[in-house]
């Protein structure tokens, strides 16, 4: 029974120990996450995406090519940013960014899909490795009516309703201050005579 | 004996990670998002068209923001960079932004100084001073607060001349 449990803890250590040994990548692995920086999405305005490449292995990977083919330009417009961003070399265990500002152009339902990365995963490989960004799925593109009647601040609306509700006050107002003033004058009139 | 003294200066030339000679930074552009209602975070883009004397494409130039340390990106035609990053709202601050770009040489020598403290002799490429006027959080006063009040005066100043004529 004893040499049994034996066995079985020393296979399961032995399993333990080449998965940890294993995890060590020696070439260069590149993860993209792909984040929208934006509360909203609205049409006309400012839609911000930040891509951020880690390379979690031991050699720098060469070559990088960042392409997104999620904004085209019947639908998007750049406003800053590459949709193709290359690094010569990113360095291992480091991570760099790079910022997009587009502008949708059509407002509805739409699909934020995967950025693809290529790279040559050390100085001595050959074959380009590829990989895809994270991917954020459908989003509501707002129309920029919609979103100023919810968002926007809306004093130019409150200047017009008081400059439309003001008759129905000022017009009794001044009706009152008339009839006052005459009473007040009639009243002085009275006294003195 | 020439072919191979050739074939040599053609790997050298063609080996990745050019040095750029003498960049000259040209098209400077800035751009910031604003708007705090609309966005999480809020990014800082540079910018920029390098030429080098060898004409070196896809080389990298780095930026020293605040101490910290960030690698350009370039397009696909290679001679346009962009430096960029982000930062939560809360945190980004309004005001002047100096960032000083260095090519890989000016890097490492402002590297090398920042470590033995002496940091007068590193000379950058180009700074860039930009001015980051903060996001717009909305305005101070709500509107809808100032007609309210508005409005509940001119409700005191009537329901007062009302009470005085009915006494």
């Amino acid at each position: 029974m004893k040499c049994v449990i034996f066995l079985l803890c020393a296979l399961l250590a032995n399993v333990v120990y080449s998965e940890t040994v294993v995890d060590e990548l020696e070439d260069a692995k590149l993860l993209v996450a792909k984040n929208v920086l934006n509360n909203y999405i609205v049409e006309g305005l400012n839609l911000t995406i930040k891509y951020t490449i880690h390379n979690i292995g031991s050699s720098p990977a060469l070559n990088v090519k960042l392409q997104d083919e999620n904004f085209p330009a019947e639908y998007f417009e750049y406003a800053s940013g590459f949709s193709v961003a290359q690094w010569a070399r990113i360095p291992p265990k480091s991570n760099v960014d790079h910022v997009v500002i587009v502008s949708p152009k059509m407002p509805g339902m739409f699909n934020l899909t995967s950025a693809v990365v290529t790279y040559l995963p050390s100085e001595k490989a050959s074959k380009v490795q590829t990989g895809y960004s994270t991917e954020l799925g459908e989003v509501y593109i707002q129309r920029l009516s919609d979103y100023n009647r919810r968002y926007a601040s809306q004093t130019l609306n409150w200047i017009l309703f008081i400059i439309i509700a003001s008759p129905s006050i000022l017009i009794p107002f001044f009706l009152w201050k008339s009839s006052t003033n005459k009473y007040q004058k009639s009243k002085k009139a009275k006294k003195s005579n | 004996m020439k072919s191979i003294f050739f074939a040599v200066l053609i790997i050298a030339t063609s080996a990745s990670g050019q040095q750029c000679n003498q960049a000259k930074i040209l098209n400077v552009r800035t751009s910031t998002s604003e708007n705090s209602k609309l966005n999480t975070e809020t990014a800082f883009i540079i910018q920029f068209k390098a030429q080098c004397q060898n004409n070196a494409r896809n080389v990298p130039f780095y930026a020293e923001i605040d101490g910290k340390f960030l690698t350009s990106s370039a397009d696909a035609t290679g001679e346009n960079y962009e430096i960029s990053w982000s930062e939560p709202i809360k945190k980004a601050r309004s005001g002047e932004i100096k960032v000083r770009i260095f090519d890989e040489e000016g890097y490492g020598a402002f590297r090398k100084a920042q470590r033995s403290g002496d940091l007068s002799s590193s000379k950058d490429l180009q700074t860039v001073t930009f001015y980051h006027q903060g996001s717009y959080k909305g305005p101070s006063v709500q509107i809808e607060f100032l007609v309210t009040v508005l409005f509940g005066v001119i409700f005191y100043f009537a329901k007062s001349s009302m009470n005085k004529i009915q006494n």
